[in-house]
């Protein structure tokens, strides 16, 4: 018998606080009491988190300002390698995927993405970007809030690709799922070997963590034991018929990307997916001292833009490219002004990305004045356009929800094509 | 509990026709006004101050009370660790890389021989076996909080990476029940946080603040403490501050230090870096921080405030001595209350750590190496946090993938059969964990199946089993592959598959993962 057999066996002990409500609204389904509607149709999201602070002014440079050069003597980019898109903007050299992506109509760029008295605390910062509440410490992250809203969600409605997930992805009904890669998600207790107890063993497993308890923390643990044996199965039955002709590169980001892929082809339902980036966090030796096209911050450069365009490609061989936006979120840009070790101290606004079929391409808003009278106290650029407009463009006109109840009231962009 | 007997005996026979809803019981909530020092005071106190114990260990802290059991935990000096010292020894590469780093360095090169595993090894090896566990439970606490990633620390020096870490675990070691303003002073002259934040590149002019930044956001005030100006003069102050990448020495490079006034937290002078430090060490709010994160690790979250508060003032009063901060933290009755009693969740060092301590299977490298493996699976790496805000803690740890993880690190240590050698020396003392099962069973005269529930529950939870778990794991024991009654009998076919599921399913249980 295997495990969703026994699922459907326990039927009976979904009065249990335990049972998550929606392994019971699975099971009734697959009793034909109902199930997924339309999923194939749903649009999808999914957030990159460019984690540590990404230099802006490296990855869209404004290579004919000359406060730009002035600023950073060491780190500005050479003007004639630079990867121009028009007269004031260029993208790093590094990001060659990215470009051709934009020139393919499939990238907006958003200048300026910031909020009002703005942290230079990663912690704080992200903190502020994962719940959306800038005012206020919360502990609701926004996607958590929607996926939560949501009627009828499925188990693996939001999921963070990845280790950790971010606050982004927990709220007070829980953590979304994780998943690090489909290999590793599943339960192996007896590897090879012939296992001769499965079937009592696995009943006394669904019942034990179906036991009413005695804290919401306990509770939550036995809930994502169950979550996690009932997502396995789903998932590894979902991903087999995944194939592709795209070559992703060999980096871990661009690992989980094909994993969010595999995911979106197994039509599971999942609505949001996070995928975090990490090393943004460039204080020093940003760049090489010899060549600054060389370093950590330009290979993290490139690995974003390797990644993303092979993902692109993926989804349009899938045809799915219609049904998904990627937008990039990040704790904050770095100074304008560079510091003596061949690095950029934390800043403050910064330009955001969305890609996909659905944007409407180019430059949105104003970028930044680099002028020194136009920076603040601490001389950094100030912000035009408040991050969750972009929040409220994702969730209002791409997943057609509500988002007023986890924003407060922020106009949506007009950067889509919907 | 007779229906539900019923139910159990109609669903393993098909009983999803029930439409009845069952009544589960509840255990009505112990009374937990007044705690006894026994087996479930002192196992938290070892899952606390320590990375918990077997159960004979427990039994003898249990017998010896529970003054002297604090002596021991702080009063580490007098215990005698020899054993452990001299097994460090023998496991010792030729090349002494531990107490020599520096020699390390010179017969490595420039090259980077980042096997971080055999420091990861080390490490793991005290935490398991030392008779000092609250030293070493305060030095991991340290590198949580120091929080410097070998990943970092690589990429930016020529220096070999594994030496530095090797040095920061040292001080760490050296400080961890000792006065912590000193151990600040010796952190920020610490050759792998000058590399990690940035600080061997801090000079006059165009200061880098990263290390000025974190030591009072995350390292002693917290966040919302001081303003950008303190960040920028604090920068200032450690300019210049760097390490000899020959002889590891701390070293102000004077040529880069700025000299100049400085004003931090409202205090004006040339200041440099140990200035700043002092006047940090003059906030009310740095014993405060301290304490809170302290009480956060090592009693539950969200303290009251009030509470913070009377500790703090021992440790301020104390002269940020850290023994008193942790002797007033046991001996709060708030330590032992209803919310602090496996209110905490199991980091995946203490949960893996602690399970082989449970257990008390003969300790081998096997022991060493699946625990490292585990680690990065489970996401905690040691000497590798993720940021220098350290290692995620609370709920973040509990996840869909994690609790694969967890589950599977289960089953592939301790409910599988695997050949392991009792001692990295021994070759050919060869032993599997159903035989060592059956060794327990005999010692402890493990007969019927509840005798068997009990035990393990014993073992691993410490009495901490709800009567619901131990009926649902005693019918298990009577049932037969296809799930119908067969009756417990040591001299079933399958008994050894059955007291490994037995494990297995206990340490699955949502209060195993709690601390």
């Amino acid at each position: 018998m295997d495990r969703r057999r026994f699922l459907k066996s326990l039927t009976f002990l979904t009065a249990a606080s335990s049972v998550p409500a929606f392994v019971v609204r699975s099971l009734q389904a697959s009793a034909g009491t109902g199930g997924r509607q339309l999923a194939g149709q749903d649009r999808i999201l999914v957030v990159i988190e460019l984690n540590g602070g990404v230099d802006g002014l490296s990855a869209v440079v404004p290579y004919s300002n000359d406060f730009y050069h002035q600023a950073r003597p060491l780190l500005a980019l050479p003007t004639d390698r630079v990867l121009k898109v028009n007269d004031d903007f260029a993208f790093h050299p590094g990001m060659a995927g990215f470009k051709e992506l934009f020139d393919r109509g499939e990238v907006s760029v958003i200048h300026g993405v910031g909020y009002p008295n703005p942290t230079r605390s990663h912690f704080l910062a992200l903190d502020i970007w994962h719940t959306a509440r800038p005012e206020a410490k919360t502990t609701e992250g926004w996607l958590a809030q929607y996926v939560d809203a949501l009627p009828n969600p499925e188990a693996l409605a939001a999921v963070n690709v990845g280790g950790n997930p971010p606050l982004a992805m927990i709220s007070s009904e829980g953590t979304k799922p994780a998943i690090r890669s489909i290999e590793s998600f599943k339960l192996d207790i007896l590897a090879g070997a012939e296992d001769v107890d499965a079937t009592p063993r696995n009943l006394a497993f669904e019942q034990l963590q179906s036991l009413p308890q005695e804290s919401s923390l306990l509770d939550f643990t036995a809930r994502t034991a169950l979550e996690a044996t009932f997502t396995s199965d789903e998932l590894l039955d979902g991903v087999q018929n995944y194939s592709s002709g795209i070559d992703y590169p060999d980096t871990t980001f661009a690992e989980r990307l094909q994993t969010v892929a595999k995911l979106i082809s197994a039509d599971l339902g999942v609505r949001v997916f996070y995928v975090t980036l990490h090393g943004f966090d460039t204080h020093a030796n940003q760049v090489i001292a010899s060549d600054n096209l060389v370093g950590v911050h330009p290979r993290l450069l490139s690995t974003f833009s390797d990644g993303v365009k092979a993902f692109q490609d993926d989804l349009r061989q899938l045809g799915v490219s219609d049904r998904v936006l990627t937008m990039t979120v990040s704790e904050f840009g770095r100074r304008l002004a560079e510091n003596d070790s061949f690095g950029t101290d934390h800043g403050t606004a910064n330009p955001l990305f969305l890609i996909g079929e659905g944007v409407e391409p180019g430059f949105f808003g104003e970028h930044p004045s680099l002028a020194p009278d136009d920076l603040d106290d601490v001389g950094d650029m100030q912000f035009n356009i408040d991050f969750r407009r972009a929040y409220a463009t994702a969730l209002d006109t791409w997943l057609g929800g509500s988002s007023s109840q986890i924003l407060g009231e922020f106009l949506p962009l007009d950067v889509l094509r919907v | 509990m007779q229906r539900f007997f019923l139910l159990l005996s109609l669903l393993a026979c098909g009983g999803s026709a029930l439409a009845q809803r069952p009544v589960l019981t509840r255990p009505a909530p112990p009374d937990r006004e007044f705690r006894q020092w026994d087996r479930q005071t002192a196992a938290h106190l070892m899952r606390r101050a320590g990375f918990s114990a077997s159960l004979q260990e427990i039994d003898r802290l249990v017998e010896q009370g529970f003054p002297a059991t604090l002596d021991e935990l702080l009063n580490y000096e007098q215990v005698d660790d020899s054993e452990l010292e001299d097994l460090l020894l023998r496991l010792r590469n030729p090349d002494s890389f531990f107490f020599d780093p520096w020699d390390f360095v010179d017969s490595f090169g420039d090259g980077f021989r980042v096997d971080v595993d055999e420091l990861r090894q080390w490490q793991v090896l005290r935490m398991m076996l030392s008779k000092r566990q609250l030293l070493e439970k305060m030095t991991f606490f340290w590198h949580d909080h120091f929080a410097t990633s070998i990943e970092t620390v690589k990429d930016a020096t020529r220096v070999e990476p594994k030496a530095l870490m090797a040095l920061q675990n040292q001080t760490l070691r050296q400080h961890a029940l000792g006065n912590f303003k000193e151990m600040v002073h010796a952190i920020s002259k610490d050759p792998a946080m000058l590399v990690w934040l940035d600080n061997i590149s801090n000079k006059a002019g165009k200061p880098n603040e990263n290390w000025a930044r974190e030591l009072m956001e995350l390292f002693t005030m917290g966040v919302g403490e001081f303003s950008e100006e303190d960040v920028q003069e604090a920068a200032r102050a450690f300019t210049g501050w760097t390490f000899d990448r020959d002889s590891g020495d701390f070293i102000i490079e004077q040529t880069r230090h700025d000299a100049g006034l400085k004003t931090v937290l409202g205090e004006t002078g040339p200041l440099n870096g140990d200035d700043v430090i002092e006047i940090i060490f003059r906030q009310p709010v740095t014993a405060e921080f301290i304490t809170r994160t302290v009480w956060e690790h090592f009693a539950y979250q969200d303290p009251d405030p009030h509470l913070v508060r009377n500790l703090a003032r021992v440790f301020r009063e104390s002269g940020y001595e850290i023994k008193p901060l942790m002797r007033a933290l046991f001996r709060h009755p708030k330590f032992f209350s209803d919310r602090a009693m496996r209110g905490l969740v199991k980091q995946p060092v203490e949960l893996i750590i602690s399970a082989f301590r449970e257990v008390g299977f003969p300790v081998s490298f096997l022991a060493a190496i699946l625990s490292i493996d585990a680690m990065n699976e489970l996401g905690q790496p040691l000497f590798a946090p993720p940021n220098v805000g350290g290692f995620p803690q609370g709920r973040a740890w509990l996840n869909t993938a994690s609790m694969l993880s967890r589950f599977n690190f289960f089953a592939d240590s301790f409910a599988r059969r695997r050949a392991v050698p009792l001692d990295p020396f021994g070759e050919d003392v060869v032993y599997t964990f159903p035989e060592w099962l059956a060794e327990i069973a005999t010692r402890n005269e493990l007969r019927r199946e509840d005798d068997y529930v009990s035990h393990f529950a014993n073992v691993f939870l410490q009495g901490d089993l709800s009567p619901d778990s131990k009926l649902i794991l005693e019918d298990y024991m009577r049932r037969g592959s296809e799930g119908q009654l067969l009756g417990w009998d040591l001299r079933r076919s399958d008994a050894d598959a059955k007291v490994l599921g037995l494990v297995f399913l206990i340490m699955s249980l949502p209060e195993y993962q709690m601390n």
